[in-house]
């Protein structure tokens, strides 16, 4: 099922090493608060459960709901 | 899709008007029980992608009367979100808006017309803005002016990049931030708080990896199936670039003061939430992409 996910794996990376810097960043800038770093991690995996949602929706999906309905059916 | 998301972001910026919460001066966020959020931060999606399934299949160059409909169209939640106040992000959705309008074919002559009565409108804007407004743009021109109030923020902050040195204090031990000196460190100011601890070598890393994300953007931008997808995909581009310039701006003192995060770095929700529904809608621009090679 992992595999039918559709990801550009380039953008993943970067994105995922900002996040990484973001996570450092923070656990340093709050004085080494576990609690903020656990409320960011939080936050990033919503983000990053809206984005792989996201990325699933044909583009044409933001145009025309109908019009996605049937490119799903005629391409999938 | 496109209308339905763009009436669903306006009604929540309408919502904000008459039921959102006050904090530090300004109506921003929405109650929703278990978290706030802050609606004009999804404007800066929802408007440059109403913007380009209004222009994605309009002739080149655009009609006037295409152009003052989409003009309208960014103009419309701008207003809102000034009302609120919150001028950053006024000034970010209305720059996400006009480079999908820019995308979509405006001629050179335009363009150059329209920065002429932008400087122009200058002293009209100086005259609509608030006093703690005008503070940050001349706080901008000199910090110094009021170093215990509008001033400090900048001050702090150029202290802690300075201080950073070509490799920084290493991770932890920044002074500026650990002793207070920095407001909003965890969140706007986050930018200093890393230079100070990774120096100029890794501010340099960073901007490459942001350069990286802009490329793969632009990339995926260009090679687009459709008219709508180069469209939204230079929008999520622009949107993104504006963000690190405008944040890593201030922070250095070379911009005003606006409440604008570091993306994918900041401590925040809302945006961060926006900036990945941008990069999902980005993939999803790609993969279309190779289903039509196939």
């Amino acid at each position: 099922m992992l595999k039918r996910i559709r990801l550009d794996p380039v953008l993943l990376t970067l994105i995922l090493a900002l996040m990484a810097v973001g996570l450092l960043v923070s656990f340093s800038a709050s004085g080494g608060s576990t609690a903020v770093v656990k409320s960011q991690l939080l936050r990033m995996l919503v983000g990053l459960a809206v984005m792989v949602l996201a990325a699933q929706l044909p583009s044409v999906f933001f145009i025309e709901w109908r019009h996605c309905c049937l490119y799903s059916v005629c391409c999938y | 899709m496109a209308p339905l998301l763009f009436i669903f972001g306006m009604l929540l910026l309408i919502a904000v008007e008459f039921g959102g919460e006050l904090g530090g001066g300004a109506r921003r966020w929405l109650d929703l029980g278990v978290v706030r959020f802050q609606p004009s931060e999804l404007s800066k999606l929802v408007v440059p992608l109403m913007i380009a399934f209004y222009l994605a299949e309009r002739p080149f160059p655009l009609p006037w009367k295409n152009l003052a409909v989409a003009i309208g169209l960014i103009l419309l939640p701008v207003a809102l979100i000034l009302r609120q106040p919150d001028l950053g992000t006024a000034l970010l959705v209305m720059a996400s808006g006009l480079a999908v309008v820019f995308l979509a074919g405006i001629s050179w002559r335009l363009v150059s017309a329209g920065m002429v009565l932008a400087v122009a409108m200058v002293p009209l804007a100086w005259h609509f803005m608030h006093d703690y407004q005008r503070g940050r743009v001349l706080t901008l021109l000199d910090p110094t002016r009021d170093p215990l109030g509008s001033g400090y923020h900048i001050i702090q902050s150029t202290i802690a990049i300075g201080s950073g040195g070509l490799f920084g204090k290493g991770w932890q031990n920044s002074s500026q931030s650990h002793l207070e000196f920095l407001p909003e460190s965890s969140t706007d100011f986050i930018f200093a708080v890393f230079a100070e601890e990774f120096g100029l070598v890794g501010c340099g890393f960073l901007l490459l990896l942001y350069l990286a994300v802009l490329l793969r953007g632009l990339q995926i931008s260009v090679t687009a199936s459709d008219g709508f997808g180069r469209l939204m995909a230079g929008a999520i581009v622009a949107i993104f670039c504006c963000y690190v310039v405008v944040n890593i701006g201030m922070v250095s003192g070379l911009l005003p003061v606006v409440g604008v995060p570091l993306p994918l770095i900041s401590y925040g929700g809302s945006s961060l939430v926006t900036l990945l529904l941008g990069f999902g809608i980005l993939m999803s621009i790609r993969n279309d992409r190779k289903m039509w090679n196939k």
